[in-house]
């Protein structure tokens, strides 16, 4: 049962990528983006990774959405252009292209070069808790954190700052 | 290889293909954010599998907090640069901002 409900949680994510990138409007792209997010969050609860889908479903659906739509609605123009269609389709005849491209570069590494993968089970759980290696062994990892939220922060802070 | 191994490298394959396609086609620099954006998804999705065929699923989470902490810092401060520079110049096109004033 998990195995069918991670592969539906895939191609639904092919979905949602698809939307984000052909989508006419970028608040449509954001929401995609964010459908993204949450289906990319149930896959990691799915396979077992409860705080890592946690962080993603807290952080990225609702954190990044809605940076992305302030800045889409900050930056709207005032008199739209809207797209003429002649012009989206020629722009998205070449992405059927890429996917076969896609298609055919992964039955090639199979194929011919013999790669094989190590199959995945739903079912695995590790023997190791988060708790302990996020905390014990992986300390330089919460540094480098703190490191990146601060220069975030004080980023934005600068680049907002009033000027004199 | 089985189905669900399958699919899921096909995912990810498909999401940096469809990243990769947004970033080459358009200019608009919100959409460059959301390629972006995208094609750590699918990242996320490959590190998840890196832990399953490992057996360490606690590293592998870790890699993911660490990275959805970098997600978040550039979607903040991208954004806050789109927003800047569209005060300033009015544009929201990076193939119209040709000019480095000061």
């Amino acid at each position: 049962m998990p195995q069918t409900v991670i592969i539906i949680c895939l191609i639904l994510s092919v979905v949602a990528g698809l939307v984000c990138a052909m989508s006419g409007r970028l608040m449509h792209a954001a929401l995609a983006l964010a459908g993204l997010s949450a289906l990319t969050a149930i896959i990691l609860f799915l396979f077992g990774a409860t705080m890592a889908a946690l962080f993603e479903l807290s952080c990225c659906v609702g954190l990044v959405t809605v940076v992305l739509a302030v800045a889409v609605t900050l930056t709207r123009p005032d008199s739209p252009e809207p797209e003429t269609a002649p012009a989206s389709i020629k722009r998205f005849s070449v992405l059927p292209l890429l996917l076969i491209f896609v298609g055919l570069m992964l039955l090639i590494v199979m194929i011919f070069t013999g790669f094989s993968l190590d199959p995945v089970t739903a079912s695995n759980v590790t023997a190791e808790p988060f708790r302990d290696v996020f905390w014990g062994t992986r300390q330089a990892d919460i540094l480098a954190q703190i490191i990146l939220i601060l220069v975030g922060a004080f980023s934005v802070v600068i680049l907002f700052k009033e000027s004199e | 290889m089985n189905v669900l191994t399958l699919t899921l490298m096909s995912t990810a394959l498909v999401l940096i293909a469809l990243g990769i396609f947004m970033l080459v086609m358009t200019s608009n620099m919100i959409r460059v954010v959301l390629a972006v954006e995208v094609m750590m998804k699918a990242v996320t999705l490959l590190l998840i599998y890196a832990g399953q065929i490992n057996g360490q699923l606690g590293l592998a989470q870790t890699f993911i907090v660490t990275q959805i902490v970098i997600e978040i810092v550039l979607a903040a401060v991208a954004s806050g640069l789109v927003i800047n520079i569209y005060r300033k110049t009015g544009q929201r096109e990076l193939r119209r901002l040709n000019k480095l004033n000061g």
